[in-house]
């Protein structure tokens, strides 16, 4: 067996592997990273009132999204070539969002048509360039009553958009409703939502009792349509008094291990003066008799 | 009496009066006094500066003067372990040690009090316990229970030292004219009348019933100062028995330490004998083992768990930063000690006296790392803290303190050998007495 030539053909081999494995590594480490931009537009319109604009922008980069802050980013109302029609310029804050509220001097070409389309067009984004959004509405509008007798309540709630220039109702739009809480909404029933029908109305019953409302028994109902392709975002609430007034009571000056040291709770009080008395009764007891005992040897 | 034992009476009162310090003793006293001012120096920094001078900050708010209080409290269990359960339990063999025991108790639990303090940055500030009580609070608990612990070790240092006041007064030096007031303050009203005498043993029975609950509650009080935070390593249900089997550890370390050095320095061997130091060695070796076992529960089953929270805590207890401290104090202050003194031929005096210092050490080292590692890894941690509050180290004024306040209690200690005898002279020759009649 030729030893040397072995051993030359085994370093070569070693050689390569490691060459080959090196090359390997190498590859992961020349991957590029993918950045995809989301930018997404949607339109909200509360209480019939207020009308805006929400836009967010969103990067992800491998796996990860991460929202596009202070970016800069302009509005307009169905056509971007003219500047007449740019509702506002916006920065995005922190998490990527910002909001532009349709201004008043919109009110002529808000109400010249039926349909109406957003396009937010973006500054440029780095590696990426300038990037546009769009999202498409028929006007709508949402409205809630309710009806109470001695027996029963219930609420209706009246989807309409325009067509034609006239409100006509919109059918089967389904809807959240509901009794408004903090950041969320608490449901009438076991369903969440609701359907308008054939009429754009929808009824639900208000069957709960002792819900608690503010101080005089007010409880919110709210309504609310969802990312509907067609309107987008309607939101609509009404205050009834069908809720149970709220007597808050505070717990704040009631004794407890975490009140004042004057509103110690009674049983540890009861136990902390038991003990005390007795170990230092005993303790002045003692003393009596040393005192005793001290007469007796002065005497 | 017959003249024979008044022979051995006088031998006894002869060997066992206070004696004036030797060179090495006035050397020893100058060291400690020394640092009680470097100490006081720098408490006096400490007042003028405010605890800027200290290394504590958000994170380590209780730093080496907690530790320090807690040993001092841990140590303090002695008095009731060896005057009142030792008592109760009528072992005659620990009579020779009882008073070492009591000053000891007595003294820990004076610079206990003080350093809590010291900690508190202001001290006019304790006024507000009594103004503003707030019992809810385990602080208020523990320091009414401090106050009772340090009363009923005062009273239990006091009223056997009657009898012993008699032999003073009557044996009193002219040369030392400042003793002998002090001797005829305290008790020139003892007469040593059956009255008396059983005024003062009813009194002595009664504090002995009543230290031990109240010793048990100061430990497990001062566990709960720890427990009742929701902190890693102290959210634990288990800390006041590991608390009160450590002080029992450390206690009794301490009086075979201080019964080495009071028998050489006094020469007592015929009054702190071999079988004193054998005794005392089995007991610490059984107190060891024991707090090896709650270690053992305290770390072991939080360890294996490894909850997310307290892994930093445990990780740098165990191999980080803190591990040669906590890795010593295991070794040094549990496992060495019950190494050497399982052994016959380990529990000879210097031996128990090496084992004795090695527990009383590694027991200051885990206090320490009782307090600071927890404070440096709590469950919610700030943001964006300055890097300095991550890591504590004492300043040279906190180390001063500390040693000042050790300092301190060994100078009360030696002190009150100089004026007051260490070892119970009445209670010896009563003891010798019995002895005599049994073997007649």
């Amino acid at each position: 067996m030729n030893i040397p030539n072995n051993l030359y053909k085994i370093t070569a081999c070693i050689l390569l592997l490691t060459f080959i494995q090196s090359n390997l590594w190498s590859q992961d480490e020349t991957t590029e990273i993918v950045k995809k931009p989301y930018i997404t537009l949607r339109y909200f319109n509360i209480q019939n009132q207020t009308q805006y604009v929400f836009l967010q922008c969103l990067l992800k980069v491998d796996k990860k999204v991460e929202p596009l802050n202070n970016l800069s980013a302009k509005i307009y109302l169905d056509d971007e070539t003219d500047e007449n029609n740019l509702i506002g310029n916006v920065i995005t804050d922190k998490d990527g969002k910002a909001n532009a509220i349709i201004p008043v001097a919109f009110k002529d070409k808000w109400l010249a048509s039926n349909q109406h389309k957003f396009i937010a067009v973006t500054d440029s984004i780095s590696e990426i360039g300038v990037r546009q959004a769009e999202a498409e509405i028929t006007i709508a509008r949402i409205t809630m009553d309710t009806v109470a007798d001695a027996e029963t309540r219930s609420i209706r709630v009246l989807v309409e958009e325009k067509k034609d220039n006239q409100w006509m109702p919109a059918k089967e739009v389904e809807m959240k409703l509901g009794i408004k809480r903090l950041g969320s909404l608490l449901p009438l029933g076991e369903e969440e939502t609701v359907t308008t029908d054939s009429t754009g109305i929808a009824i639900a019953e208000f069957n709960k009792d002792s819900i608690p409302g503010d101080e005089n028994g007010n409880l919110i109902l709210m309504v609310r349509v969802e990312d509907n392709d067609l309107y987008g975002n309607l939101e609509f609430e009404k205050s009834v008094l069908w809720g149970r007034p709220l007597q808050f009571e505070s717990n704040f000056n009631k004794r407890s291990l975490f009140a004042t040291g004057d509103k110690i709770p009674i049983w540890l009080l009861s136990i902390a003066c038991f003990i005390i008395l007795s170990v230092w009764g005993t303790l002045i007891y003692l003393v009596m008799r040393f005192i005793k005992m001290r007469k007796l040897g002065l005497n | 009496m017959n003249s024979s034992s008044t022979i051995k009476s006088e031998r006894v009162i002869q060997d066992l009066l206070p004696k004036k310090f030797g060179k090495l003793g006035k050397i020893w006293v100058a060291v400690l006094s020394i640092i009680c001012l470097i100490g006081s120096y720098a408490y006096y920094r400490q007042l003028s500066e405010g605890l800027v001078v200290t290394s504590m900050g958000d994170y380590v708010s209780w730093g080496i003067y907690i530790s320090n209080f807690v040993f001092f409290v841990a140590i303090s269990l002695v008095g009731s372990l060896i005057t009142a359960i030792f008592r109760l339990a009528n072992i005659q063999w620990s009579t020779p040690i009882t008073r070492i025991a009591e000053i000891i108790a007595v003294s820990a639990i004076f610079f206990a009090s003080l350093i809590i303090i010291v900690d508190m940055g202001r001290p006019e500030r304790l006024v507000n316990l009594a103004l503003h009580p707030r019992m809810q609070s385990p602080i208020m608990w523990d320091v009414i229970v401090i106050g009772t612990y340090f009363f009923i070790s005062i009273l239990l240092l006091y009223l056997p030292l009657l009898p012993d006041l008699k032999i003073l007064i009557k044996k009193a030096n002219p040369d030392t004219k400042w003793l002998n007031k002090i001797y005829s303050f305290l008790g020139s009203f003892w007469k040593g009348t059956t009255e008396q005498k059983n005024i003062n043993n009813h009194s002595i029975a009664i504090l002995s019933v009543m230290i031990i609950p109240v010793a048990f509650c100061i430990h497990t009080v001062t566990s709960w100062l720890f427990a009742t935070t929701y902190r890693p390593g102290w959210d634990s249900t288990n800390f006041g028995a590991y608390f009160v089997t450590g002080a029992f550890l450390v206690g009794a370390g301490g009086v075979v330490v201080a019964m080495y050095i009071f028998r050489k320095a006094y020469k007592l061997e015929n009054y702190i004998q071999d079988h004193h130091f054998d005794k005392m060695g089995k007991a610490v070796v059984m107190l060891a083992f024991l707090y090896l076992y709650f270690n053992v529960n305290e770390y072991l089953v939080p360890a294996f768990k490894m909850k997310k929270p307290e892994e930093a805590h445990l990780t740098q207890l165990f191999a980080g930063e803190f591990a040669p401290m906590f890795w010593f104090a295991i070794f040094v202050g549990m496992l060495l000690p019950i190494a050497i003194l399982i052994t016959k031929p380990g529990r000879k005096p210097m031996m128990v006296f090496i084992a004795g210092v090695m527990v009383v050490v590694g027991a200051w080292f885990k206090r320490y790392l009782i307090v600071t590692p927890t404070l440096l890894h709590p469950f919610l941690p700030m943001s964006d803290v300055p890097e300095k509050f991550r890591h504590y180290f004492p300043s040279w004024e906190e180390w001063a303190i500390a040693m000042g306040s050790l300092a301190g209690a060994m100078l009360i200690i030696t002190l009150f050998a100089r004026i007051f005898p260490i070892i119970p002279i009445h209670e010896t020759i009563s003891g010798q007495d019995e002895h005599t009649e049994q073997l007649i």
